[in-house]
């Protein structure tokens, strides 16, 4: 077995995840600016970031504003930008009205149980439920949000059921 | 009736009822005039209509904003790709009860962090020997006692870079600035920088010792079957 060089990781591999599940997964970071084009001009200069204007029926501002919604790749990324590669993650921008707000990781959820389902049980495990219960739905956005133990804001989402499973991003352990 | 619907423009595949059809392709806002219909035979993946998906231009301005396949990376580099996240913890009972529990992550200590209060990696999803992510578009990262980060700062995420410094010096032509010059945990080196919004991260400089072979370090947004193309 391969061990890490650079950090200390133990010399085993992680577990195997099973199949057709994505639930626990960080698929996104949520990010917050005031300024877009100054925004912008950081991370596509700075870091060599590439980000497209995030349709409003996915989610986003009204097309053509001046403070757009954006979907970013941060690394190789295929024609929804979801990564090509494993190891890194996309972000997602928007305007923050009012006062700025800091990142947050998006989580995934199970998508073979009831959205309640999943968020009672991250309560029964410590988690505190922020604004209202989500209901199921078959849009582009069930989720909500939530803070661990610690009180670190989570975004957790559940996937519509127009995945296709042929993604890249929907991969497993084999063996399982 | 349900149906499934492929973008001509993007590629992007959906079914839904016909009558909650979207104006607008959901990943890449393409009228619906140009969607592409076939019935729902009951399975998305067995759909007859496939479209290729577009290539990168790789003569469109950076600044524009327009739907556009995503450019190819640079080789040999890692900079910009978020890489980590790093999550402050307060009781560590607690929170290997929810993360490991509840979310389902492989949660280790790092080797030589304090027993009691360690620094965890969490292993998020299906990984490698290496222990990086073995598929797409999720990473793994560190769950931290909140005494270990620096008072009133915590950065929660972890950006990896080419060169510290160059990094540095260009954030701060951005509208950014270093909140922590260059330091090292575990032979690995970091800085604290802010961005031009106040979002506050680390930036981690790719190790020297990099396998420029590994799946996380390839460059190229293009499906592993349009490679040649």
């Amino acid at each position: 077995m391969e061990k890490n060089e650079t950090i200390n990781y133990p010399n085993r591999p992680p577990k195997k995840y099973p199949k057709k599940d994505l639930h626990g997964r960080v698929r996104i970071l949520s990010m917050a600016y005031k300024d877009f084009k100054r925004f912008q001009n950081f991370y596509v200069n700075v870091f060599g970031w590439d980000m497209f204007e995030l349709p409003e029926s996915a989610g986003g501002a009204p097309q053509g504003s001046a403070r757009p919604s954006l979907l970013i790749a941060t690394g190789p990324s295929y024609e929804t930008y979801e990564g090509v590669v494993p190891g890194h993650l996309n972000v997602s921008a928007h305007y923050a009205d009012g006062k700025m707000e800091k990142p947050c990781f998006c989580i995934e959820l199970h998508m073979d149980r009831p959205v309640q389902e999943t968020f009672e049980d991250m309560i029964a495990h410590g988690a505190e439920l922020l604004g209202e219960m989500p209901k199921e739905s078959e849009g582009w956005a069930t989720g909500g949000s939530i803070k661990d133990p610690s009180g670190n804001v989570l975004g957790v989402w559940k996937c519509p059921s127009s995945r296709t499973w042929e993604e890249p991003e929907t991969g497993y352990d084999e063996e399982v | 009736m349900k149906k499934i619907y492929t973008c001509y423009q993007c590629s992007f595949p959906f079914a839904v009822e016909e009558n909650q059809c979207p104006e607008r392709c959901p990943s890449c806002n393409a009228k619906k005039e140009i969607f592409l219909e076939e019935p729902w035979t009951g399975n998305i993946k067995s759909r007859r209509i496939r479209v290729e998906p577009p290539l990168p231009d790789l003569t469109r301005d950076p600044m524009d904003i327009s739907y556009h396949a995503p450019k190819d990376f640079p080789p040999n580099s890692m900079h910009g790709r978020v890489r980590r996240f790093v999550l402050p913890y307060d009781d560590l009972e607690e929170t290997l009860k929810f993360y490991g529990e509840s979310m389902g992550w492989d949660i280790v200590p790092t080797k030589g962090s304090n027993s009691e209060r360690p620094l965890l990696f969490c292993a998020t999803g299906p990984g490698n020997d290496n222990w990086e992510p073995s598929v797409p578009s999720f990473i793994y990262g560190y769950l931290k006692p909140r005494e270990m980060f620096e008072s009133e700062i915590f950065p929660i995420h972890i950006v990896e870079v080419d060169d510290i410094e160059e990094t540095i010096e260009k954030a701060d032509g951005y509208g950014g600035k270093v909140l922590k010059a260059r330091f090292s945990v575990e032979e690995n080196e970091y800085a604290i920088i802010e961005d031009s919004e106040g979002n506050i991260m680390y930036i981690w400089q790719t190790p020297e010792n990099i396998d420029w072979t590994r799946p996380e370090t390839q460059y190229l947004s293009r499906r592993p079957e349009m490679l040649d193309k």
